[in-house]
């Protein structure tokens, strides 16, 4: 993969905000290539975080984040049904339990109005629980945003990431950028990985989220720091939990609390905490701050179901000492730095990208042309869950994999699998088949479905059972096979 | 569409003996199984120690299993693989797809479901660390070596001494897979002592009690697990600590009995997680009876079989409309567990209050704590009105209590206890004073 081309621009990250950078370049003849360190899209910070789309509040009159947030929710109408991507606008709530917390939702509200956002204060209690039935009986007023929504950080990444690339982008994945050499003569960056390849690139747009001090830093840029922030989640099964929106506490200066709230997919979780560490890749649980999370989650509503927890996980936001996105041309011209990109990071990445136009059309002199055969949708894979029993019948007629369901908890076939295993981003582990299309998300954690999947991406990709891995790199599932069998693949009419 | 009376739901040790005995009453059988062969877990339980009850001798799971196929072979039954079933109406209108043949629609005049349970997960009790590679359900793991051929790893720690996790871990130092300690939050062993005699002690493998795991560790595969001790609150206690550094950890931290069809189906679903019951194994959908383990997770598929076969034979009868208390749900006695008693099936008792004789119910349930030298008894209308000695009661192990109660004995709800035989005899010997 040592590529001789040269590419005018180079996006170093995959998350959501390079994609969406990378979506976004796509309509124009600029040869754009995304490079991200993991085996797929999504890994970093918009792999786990709450999945909101914020209306704005609680960000700092004239920050980026205000600006960027609330331009970022009104694009997710114009982008989201192109690329098929599914939202909810479920609206949020802010819960206030006594005075003072009243006090700054009135404050709050006051600000929001002078936005320009849609929003309610509501203090009569009837109306309240009427909103929000689950609430518990000490919340006194809540604060009501209804453009707020939810929807699924890597889905959104994916469609973003997968448009861009049926328009001509690449992507290269499991490229972790080692070192990047500038050639000031022929204003040109040479980007080599860990592993010895190496790309050329005009523009460099500094999108590695966790890790974008570290690779401003080879370029000798020393203004901002990452402090790695941890959130962890719990999440609950499906149908657990009747909740109709996001709830939230009364936001503190340091966080926005315990977020509790359903999901696209009718889970609903609860989370996050607050943690600064140390490491980038502490993306590990806690016995403490789990217990955190549902003390904070039981402050607000009456009936946590604890018999349906599915699973708890961590992510990391990339936040830094200014407190507010980093979007502009460095001081070394022609690398921007989309950095300090933490909540609400995803609600904004929409706007980001159309601001990192916006800079690049001003100081990169590339020519802003059209391409006359782009593609502007991007369409949806067809679920097993989309289909009438009719339609599915004919599927199952013209191929039988439609009629072979793999995970039962998510209602899964082996038709759908197989599609995505052939998409835009070659799949070569489980967890990708798992953001895709869920198998493994479900209540049995894939307990059942695991090996089925293993077998279909053995089979689909040509590769022996013990090098398919749960997530990339040396995360193998199995090792050697007992009894001295032959390591083989999996074959066309094998039993899964 | 043929014509078919009797639909078994799985064709797992539940279905396969329900199929059977319903058969056997004359009525058409089909089992609906959604893998691509009949047997269901018995499959990947390659050990032996199956059938000392039911066969009088011992036999692997996949012999078990067999026994079973090899007469439904013989039978009429008609076996549908691959197939898995999508939806169950209150109605018993069956859906289900198969690569075959689409999605088919069948009409049932019973059904016995037998979907049996999945395991418990890591998430499901909320384990703290990072998610990698190399963390499977004990039973995921028996299938990897037993079944696909593979090693999910080479050094383990299990949680939970659930009988799968302890014939995991006699099956992990077989393959040559080191296990270096089993950790159970329990003061007990939560699975067989057979099993633990056969499985842990042994191999020298060390159980540690009362322990959990507090943590870990490893990005892409795992690279070490940290277990501690807790207190009676369940917290982690300080300095207690255990690290190993292994690249596998087996849960076996419980089976939840899988209810979703039986849910949407409008069946009620009791606290132990299986459908609410009748005497006859009817849930509270008419015509739809379950058993096995999606009922109650069994120690023993012995059991399972009698069980199943009772429901097979009840779901075939319910079919000819002989079931005698199709319309006797109104009289309708409560079963609930009392004293150190976890649940009680069955949950209703139909039949009793209009029977003139006395009625002969067959109760199974599961104790909360070990005890030694105990009563079970049997309370209604304030007296007890059974009662039997017993010399050992563990969780792990299922009772089961067949008895014959007057009607008149009964009032509306009976409850069982499990009380030490000293304070037992004091409120016998007590009530016979008041009552003399």
């Amino acid at each position: 993969m040592n590529s001789s081309k040269l590419y005018d621009i180079a996006i170093i990250g995959a998350g959501c905000v390079g994609s969406a950078i990378a979506q976004r370049l796509s309509k124009y003849n600029i040869n754009t290539i995304i490079i991200e360190k993991e085996s797929d899209v999504s890994m970093g910070a918009t792999k786990a975080n709450s999945g909101i789309i914020h209306q704005g509040y609680f960000t700092t009159k004239g920050s980026l984040k205000e600006k960027l947030c609330l331009r970022g929710n009104e694009l997710i109408d114009e982008i989201g049904p192109k690329i098929g991507v599914e939202y909810e606008r479920i609206g949020a709530i802010f819960c206030a339990t006594d005075k003072i917390e009243h006090e700054t939702l009135e404050s709050e509200f006051t600000k929001s109005q002078n936005r320009g956002v849609e929003v309610e204060l509501i203090t009569e209690l009837d109306k309240i629980h009427e909103i929000e039935p689950q609430l518990n009986d000490n919340v006194i007023a809540i604060l009501h945003f209804p453009r707020a929504g939810i929807i699924i950080p890597f889905e959104l990444t994916i469609a973003l990431a997968e448009h861009a690339m049926i328009n001509g982008v690449e992507l290269f994945l499991e490229f972790e950028v080692g070192f990047i050499k500038r050639d000031t003569q022929n204003d040109v960056f040479e980007i080599h990985s860990t592993d010895g390849r190496k790309i050329k690139a005009k523009t460099i747009i500094n999108a590695a989220g966790i890790y974008s001090d570290k690779i401003a830093r080879m370029v000798g840029l020393e203004d901002f720091i990452i402090i790695p922030r941890r959130g962890e989640y719990i999440l609950f099964d499906k149908d657990s939990l009747p909740l109709k929106k996001i709830i939230f506490p009364t936001p503190t200066p340091a966080s926005k609390g315990i977020v509790i709230s359903k999901t696209v997919h009718g889970n609903f979780f609860i989370g996050p905490n607050a943690t600064e560490i140390d490491s980038k890749e502490g993306i590990n649980t806690t016995s403490i701050g789990l217990n955190e999370i549902i003390t904070g989650a039981r402050k607000i509503i009456k009936n946590l179901p604890f018999k349906k927890n599915i699973t708890n996980f961590a992510g990391i936001r990339a936040s830094t000492h200014q407190h507010d996105f980093i979007v502009e041309e460095s001081s070394i011209p022609q690398f921007v730095n989309v950095a300090g990109i933490d909540s609400p990071g995803l609600s904004s990445s929409l706007a980001i990208a159309e601001l990192v136009e916006q800079i690049l059309k001003k100081n990169c002199g590339y020519k802003f042309e059209k391409k006359k055969d782009y593609i502007p949708t991007r369409n949806k894979q067809i679920l097993l869950s989309d289909l009438s029993e009719k339609e599915l019948a004919d599927k199952i007629k013209e191929n039988p994999q439609w009629g072979q369901i793999i995970c039962r908890c998510e209602q899964v076939t082996e038709a759908e699998i197989v599609e995505t295993c052939n998409g835009p981003i070659p799949v070569t582990n489980t967890d990708m088949i798992k953001r895709r299309l869920r198998p493994g998300m479900g209540r049995c954690q894939g307990g059942f479905c695991l090996p089925k999947v293993m077998k279909i991406i053995s089979r689909e990709q040509d590769m022996i059972m013990e090098k398919v891995t749960k997530t990339g790199g040396d995360s193998f599932i199995v090792f050697e096979r007992t009894k001295h069998l032959n390591s083989e693949v999996i074959k066309k009419g094998e039993n899964l | 569409m043929e014509n078919i009376d009797v639909f078994i739901i799985g064709g797992g040790p539940a279905g396969l003996a329900a199929a059977l005995a319903a058969y056997e009453e004359g009525v058409s059988v089909s089992i609906l199984e959604r893998d691509h062969e009949l047997g269901g877990i018995l499959q990947q339980c390659i050990h032996n120690g199956f059938g000392l009850r039911y066969f009088k001798e011992e036999l692997t799971g996949p012999e078990y299993a067999q026994r079973f196929i090899n007469k439904i072979k013989e039978s009429k039954i008609k076996v549908l693989l691959n197939t898995m079933v999508m939806q169950i109406t209150s109605e018993r209108v069956i859906t289900t797809i198969n690569p075959n043949n689409g999605v088919v629609h069948y009409k049932a005049k019973s059904i016995v479901l037998g979907m049996g349970c999945r395991e418990r997960t890591r998430g499901a009790i909320n384990i703290p660390g990072t998610r990698p590679a190399g963390i499977f359900p004990a039973g995921q793991a028996q299938r990897f070596i037993n079944i696909e051929g593979y090693f999910p790893g080479k050094r383990v720690l299990i949680l939970g001494s659930g009988d799968i996790g302890m014939i995991m871990a006699r099956r992990c130092m077989m393959e040559g897979i080191k296990v270096v300690a089993v950790a159970e939050v329990l003061p007990y062993p939560s699975g067989l002592k057979r099993n633990q005699v056969q499985c842990l002690d042994d191999y020298g493998i060390p159980l540690y009690l009362r322990h959990t795991i507090i943590d870990i560790r490893g990005k892409e595969r795992v690279e070490g697990v940290t277990i501690a001790g807790i207190d009676e609150k369940w917290r982690p206690i300080p300095g207690t600590e255990k690290t190993w550094d292994v690249d596998t950890i087996l849960f076996s931290v419980g089976l939840i009995p899988e209810n979703e069809l039986s849910s949407k189906a409008g069946c009620k679903i009791a606290n132990n997680g299986g459908p609410e019951v009748d005497e006859f194994l009817q849930t509270t959908v008419p015509g739809i009876f379950a058993a096995g383990n999606v009922l109650q997770v069994h120690d023993l598929v012995d059991f399972v079989t009698f069980e199943s076969k009772r429901a097979g034979i009840n779901a075939a009868k319910y079919a000819k409309d002989e079931l005698p208390i199709k319309d006797l749900q109104k009289d309708v006695v409560y079963a609930k567990p009392g004293t150190d008693v976890g649940y009680v099936i069955p949950e209703r008792i139909c039949g009793i209050k209009n029977s003139k004789e006395p009625y002969e119910i067959e109760f199974s349930f599961r104790v909360k704590n070990p005890r030694q030298n105990i009563i079970a008894e049997i309370i209604s209308k304030g007296k007890i009105i059974y009662k039997r000695k017993q010399k050992f009661v563990l969780p792990s192990e299922m009772i089961h209590l067949k008895v014959k109660l007057k009607p008149d004995d009964v009032g509306e709800q009976i409850t069982i206890n499990i009380i030490e035989q000293d304070s037992a005899i004091n409120v016998i010997e007590k009530e016979m004073l008041e009552g003399s």
